[in-house]
């Protein structure tokens, strides 16, 4: 995985894409015990965000490093091993939970991961049963901070989402 | 009037099951990162006879083994 953080900030700097976080399973991971996976959710800004497909010059520009869609987990490219999904920072949550990621040194290589209570926050969006419990993981999580995550469900009006969440 | 509930203490079992979680969750990144892969290791005959195939992930000979990294 070191490998491919390490393109990931090949892209950063090459100005393919703004900016990168770890999302999703792998995100969680860094503040939960370990949960099973098979690929590596990176949500990324974009230079342009007028741009209706976000994805092609990232695409464009890992197929011309030797970097092609991975054989058996769809949608994700395999880069160094390790089957990576793009997902463009498509709404105001995801943004914000972008830029106020946390850096961290992975094995002598600088990446960032989006911060406990907005993962949580953008699971609820979300809505899967596996989000469910990936929130109730989070909450527990040391150093989660329940007020700042109900914070970010009301100013980004989930907080009726989650309410209807708890009762089910 | 309130009836005031009575919480049992939890058992030396289930504290020690919380206090297994709790130090997973305390391992260093790269370390979980390992244990994932060990996961998908384990997993893949589980999902080979269920028709699905998984790969798991590779990691580099310093990062299969290797050292703790500091989380800032």
């Amino acid at each position: 995985m070191k490998k491919t953080l390490e393109v990931l900030n090949r892209l950063v700097r090459e100005k393919v894409i703004d900016d990168y976080a770890i999302g999703g399973a792998m995100g969680a991971m860094f503040y939960v015990e370990t949960v099973t996976t098979m690929d590596l959710d990176i949500f990324v800004l974009f230079p342009d965000d007028s741009d209706l497909a976000p994805l092609s010059p990232v695409y464009g520009k890992l197929k011309e490093w030797g970097y092609l869609p991975d054989e058996y987990e769809k949608e994700c490219i395999n880069i160094e091993g390790t089957p990576v999904q793009f997902l463009p920072a498509y709404d105001a949550l995801l943004q914000e939970a972008l830029v106020q990621a946390r850096s961290f040194d992975y094995e002598g290589v600088e990446t960032k991961v989006m911060l406990a209570e907005y993962l949580a926050a953008i699971c609820v969006k979300t809505g899967r049963l596996k989000d469910k419990l990936r929130v109730q993981m989070l909450q527990l999580s040391r150093g989660f901070s329940e007020s700042q995550f109900l914070g970010l469900l009301s100013t980004f009006n989930l907080k009726e989402r989650f309410d209807k969440w708890q009762l089910q | 009037m309130a009836v005031a509930v009575k919480m049992r203490p939890l058992s030396e079992r289930q504290y020690a099951k919380e206090t297994f979680r709790a130090s997973q969750a305390a391992l260093s990144y790269p370390e979980k990162v390992r244990q994932l892969v060990m996961l998908q290791e384990r997993l893949r005959p589980i999902y080979a006879a269920r028709g699905r195939i998984i790969v798991p992930w590779t990691l580099d000979r310093d990062e299969a083994g290797g050292t703790m990294s500091k989380q800032v």
